[in-house]
C-alpha cells in the first residue's frame, strides 16, 4: 500500500483514493541432480535444472471512488517471460591435508529472441595445518538472470527483482576469498575471512528515474546498467558447549556502484555500503526447563542521498521582482549516512513436560531498548517560531522509523 | 517458575503500553544537517556562435540557511585562452552576470580555455574545458509529413546527417525558421521563430541548451560513423509555401561537462517535486565552488524551404 485516503462530507457525499504497488515472479521449475563416488578421495555431483519464469517488474493500482462513480485501474508493465537452464559437475577431492572443490556451472538464460549463455567456473580449497588450524581460499565466478533493482529515493525505498531482458544483460561477477579457521578447546571456533568481488553489468533506476510513475512506459527505459565492487572481511566467533551458546559475527566491509549515467561517472556507495555489520547472538540455558535468548545486531546507517545545499544557475531582476532559479544539492550521489541501525531482540522460552504433552511458553521482545531505526528520510516544511514571536516556515529533515517495541507471546504444545 | 511466568508476562504488558503511545507505529526524530560552507557558485557556459558570454557569480548555502544568495559586481574574472586574452568583464545588473565581448571567430577548436574568478570573501575558483572542434554537418533535409510522433500522428521529417570524429563526443540539436512573405497589402512581412525538435530515437534525449529547446546525445552508438539523426517537429513547416523561408539547424558539439550539466539539469527538473523519484546530482566542474563553466562549438546548416 503506498496511500490511502478517505473522505466523507457533511452533504454525504464520500470520495475515497488508495494506491497499491507490487510486483511478482512466478516459477515452474525442475531439477537433477546425481551423486557419483567413483574412487576414494573423490565425490563427484553432477545434475541440471529448467526454471520457467513469469515476471511482473512492477504495477500500480489505482482505486478511486468519487461519491457513486468508481475508478480502478492497474497500470503496469507487461509481464516477461523467460526459461532459465543450468548443468553442473563439481568435485570434491581430498588429496592429503589439502580439500578442494572444483566445479564448473554453465547457465543459459532465453528471453525474447535473446538466449545469453554464461560458463562459470569454481574453486574452494581448504589446507590443514597443525593445531586445528585451517586456510581457506576460494574463486568463484558468477551469472545471475534476475536483478536486484533498488530505488534510491529517500522517500520511499524499494527492491524490486527484475529479469534480465534482450536490452538488461545479464549481471555477471567474480569474487576471490581468503581466510583461516582455527578450533580453541572444546568447542569454539574462530574464522577470519577476506573477499573481494567485482560485478558487472549491475543496474540502477537513472538519475530523476520514478519507480512509482510513468509505469506506463517500459521499466527498462528507467534503468541503466554499470559497475559495482565490494570487499571486506568477516569474522566469526561461535562457542557451542556449555550452558551459554552463541556466536559472534561482524563483516567490515564497503561496496561501491559506478554508473556513466548517475553521479556524473563517478563513484559512489551503494546505498547497502555498510562500513560495519555486527551481529551477537547469546543463549543460556537456565536449567532443561527455562532458557533466555538474546540477539544484537548493529549496521551502519544507509547511504542517501540528500540535498543539504543549494545555489543560484540564474538570476532575474527587475524593478518590479528580481529573483534567482536554484537548484539543490548533495555534493556527491549518498554522500549522507542514515543513523546506524541497531537494536536487541530478547527471547524467554519455558518448557514444561505436562501429563500428555510438552507446552512451551515463549515470552519475547523485539527491539527491547525501543531505539527508533530509521526506515526512511522526510523532507518537510515546518512552521518554527522565531525570536520575536512570528512563524516562519523551514525546511525540516526527518527519519521515520516504524517498527517500534514489539512485545510477543506464544504457546506451543507437542504431543 | 510461576513467578517468572507472572513477572515476564507482567513486563510485556507493560512494553506494550509503552509502545502503544499516539503513533507508536511512526517515530519521526530530526536530522542533523552538517554545516555547509559557503562558496561560490558560478554558471558560465560559452558557444562559439556567440560572442557575448556571461558569467554568474553567486554563492551556495546550506538549505536551512535564512540568508539572501548574492551575486557579486565586485568579482574579477580572466577568461584566457586562444582568441580571449585580455578581455575584460562588465557587471549587468539585469540578469546579475558579468559580459564580456568576444571575437567573431574566438573558438578554436581542441584548445583548452581558463577561467578563474576571485571574490575577496570566498576562496578563488578555477576551471577548464577543451572546446570540441566544430561538429560536420553532412546533410539536413525535410520530409513533409514523413515522420510519426510516438502518439501517431503525421509529422514534417527533419534528417540530420553528422559525420562523427573518433574520440568522446557529445551533441546538441536545435532549429529555427526564418520566414517571409508578402501580404495582400504588398508589404513584406518576416519573421523568426524555434522549431522544437522531438525523436522517437532512444539516443536522444531532451534538455533545455543556451535557453533553447534541444536533443542531445552522446556519440557511444555511432562512434567514428556518419549518423542520420531522425527528428520531427510539431510546428507547420511552410514547405513550399513562402520564398525565402530558411530552416536553420543548429548542431553544437558540446564539452563532456556541458553534456553532463544539460542532461542532469533536465532530470533535475523533471524530477524536482517528486518524493519517489531517483536523486539528481546536477552535474559540476568548479574546483573550490559549485556550478559549471562549459563550452560548445556550433556548426549552422541551413535549407530553403
Amino acid at each position: 500500500m503506498i496511500a490511502e485516503q478517505s473522505s466523507r462530507y457533511s452533504d454525504g457525499s464520500e470520495e475515497s483514493f488508495s494506491a497499491n504497488y507490487f510486483s511478482g515472479i512466478e516459477d515452474w521449475a525442475g531439477r537433477i541432480d546425481f551423486d557419483y563416488l567413483p574412487a576414494p578421495g573423490h565425490y563427484i555431483r553432477f545434475g541440471g535444472g529448467v526454471t520457467n519464469h513469469t515476471y511482473r517488474p512492477g504495477a500500480l493500482n489505482l482505486d478511486v471512488a468519487f461519491d457513486q462513480e468508481r475508478f480502478d485501474t492497474l497500470i503496469g508493465s507487461q509481464n516477461e517471460f523467460s526459461d532459465e537452464l543450468f548443468i553442473y559437475v563439481e568435485d570434491d577431492m581430498q588429496l592429503g591435508k589439502l580439500k578442494a572443490n572444483l566445479g564448473l556451472h554453465g547457465s543459459g538464460f532465453k528471453v525474447g529472441d535473446q538466449f545469453y549463455t554464461s560458463l562459470q567456473p569454481r574453486i574452494g580449497l581448504n589446507y590443514l595445518l597443525p593445531k586445528d588450524v585451517a586456510l581457506k581460499a576460494s574463486f568463484a565466478t558468477m551469472a545471475q538472470f534476475i536483478n536486484l533493482l533498488t530505488s534510491e529515493s529517500f522517500s520511499l525505498p524499494t527492491d524490486l527483482w527484475v529479469p534480465s531482458t534482450e536490452r538488461i544483460k545479464p549481471q555477471q561477477s567474480w569474487q576471490v576469498a581468503a581466510g583461516a579457521a582455527k578450533t580453541f578447546g572444546d568447542g569454539i571456533e574462530v574464522s577470519l575471512e577476506g573477499y573481494y568481488k567485482k560485478m558487472h553489468n549491475v543496474i540502477s533506476y537513472k538519475e530523476g528515474a520514478s519507480f512509482l510513475f510513468g509505469l506506463e512506459n517500459d521499466w527498462q527505459d528507467k534503468v541503466t546498467q554499470g559497475e559495482g565492487e565490494s570487499y571486506g572481511a568477516e569474522l566469526f566467533v561461535q562457542k557451542k558447549f556449555g550452558r551459554t551458546t552463541g556466536w559472534l559475527g561482524y563483516t567490515l566491509s564497503w561496496n561501491y556502484r559506478q554508473f556513466d549515467e548517475i553521479n556524473g561517472g563517478r563513484r559512489y556507495p551503494f546505498r547497502y555500503d555498510r562500513r560495519h555489520d555486527l551481529s551477537l547472538v547469546v543463549n543460556h540455558d537456565f536449567n532443561e526447563r527455562i532458557s533466555l535468548s538474546g540477539a544484537w545486531v548493529y549496521g551502519t546507517g544507509n547511504a542517501v542521498t540528500l540535498n543539504t545545499f543549494e545555489y543560484p544557475i540564474n538570476y532575474f531582476g527587475s524593478d518590479f521582482f528580481s529573483g534567482f532559479n536554484t537548484i539543490q544539492s548533495g555534493g556527491e550521489r549518498n554522500a549522507f549516512r542514515m543513523t546506524d541501525y541497531h537494536r536487541l531482540d530478547l527471547s524467554l522460552r519455558m518448557t514444561k513436560q505436562m501429563k500428555r504433552h510438552v507446552r512451551t511458553w515463549v515470552f519475547g521482545v523485539y527491539n527491547a531498548y525501543f531505539h527508533r531505526n530509521p526506515y526512511f528520510i522526510l523532507a518537510d516544511r515546518d512552521l518554527v517560531q522565531q525570536p520575536d514571536g512570528s512563524f516562519e516556515e523551514q525546511p525540516v529533515f526527518l527519519e521515520v522509523s516504524i517498527l517500534p517495541i514489539i512485545p510477543s507471546i506464544s504457546y506451543q504444545f507437542k504431543f | 517458575m510461576r513467578h517468572i511466568l507472572f513477572f515476564a508476562i507482567g513486563l510485556l504488558t507493560a512494553m506494550s503500553f509503552s509502545s502503544c503511545g499516539e503513533d507508536a507505529f511512526t517515530q519521526i526524530v530530526d536530522i542533523e544537517l552538517p554545516e555547509h560552507e559557503p562558496r561560490l557558485a558560478v554558471n558560465a557556459l560559452a558557444f562559439s556562435e556567440s560572442n557575448a558570454f556571461g558569467v554568474l557569480v553567486s554563492n551556495s548555502r546550506s538549505v536551512l540557511s535564512k540568508e539572501e544568495f548574492s551575486v557579486f559586481p565586485d568579482a574579477e574574472i580572466q577568461f584566457s585562452g586562444p582568441n580571449v586574452e585580455g578581455v575584460t568583464f562588465s557587471y549587468t545588473p539585469d540578469d546579475g552576470r558579468h559580459y564580456t565581448v568576444l571575437s567573431p571567430d574566438w573558438a578554436a577548436g581542441d584548445e583548452v580555455y581558463t577561467l578563474d574568478i576571485q571574490q575577496t570573501d570566498y576562496p578563488s575558483i578555477r576551471a577548464q574545458q577543451r572546446m570540441p572542434r566544430a561538429p560536420i554537418v553532412l546533410d539536413v533535409t525535410v520530409d513533409e509529413e514523413g515522420a510519426l510522433s510516438e502518439s501517431g500522428e503525421r509529422l514534417d521529417e527533419i534528417v540530420i546527417e553528422i559525420q562523427d570524429e573518433p574520440g568522446e563526443h557529445y551533441y546538441a540539436l536545435q532549429g529555427e525558421l526564418d520566414y517571409q512573405y508578402v501580404d495582400e497589402n504588398n508589404d513584406t512581412i518576416a519573421g523568426y521563430y524555434s522549431v522544437w525538435l522531438e525523436s522517437n530515437d532512444p539516443i536522444l534525449s531532451y534538455a533545455e541548451v543556451d535557453r533553447r529547446g534541444a536533443l542531445i546525445c552522446s556519440d557511444g552508438a555511432f562512434n567514428g560513423n556518419t549518423y542520420r539523426f531522425a527528428t520531427y517537429t510539431w510546428e507547420d513547416l511552410p514547405i513550399g509555401l513562402m520564398s525565402g523561408s530558411k530552416l536553420r539547424i543548429r548542431v553544437t558539439s558540446l564539452s563532456r561537462d556541458a553534456f553532463l550539466y544539460y542532461r542532469s539539469l533536465d532530470q533535475y527538473w523533471g524530477a524536482d517535486g517528486n518524493p519517489f523519484a531517483e536523486p539528481v546530482t546536477v552535474h559540476s566542474n568548479i574546483e573550490n565552488g559549485y556550478g559549471i563553466f562549459g563550452l560548445g562549438h556550433t556548426t549552422i546548416y541551413e535549407i530553403d524551404l
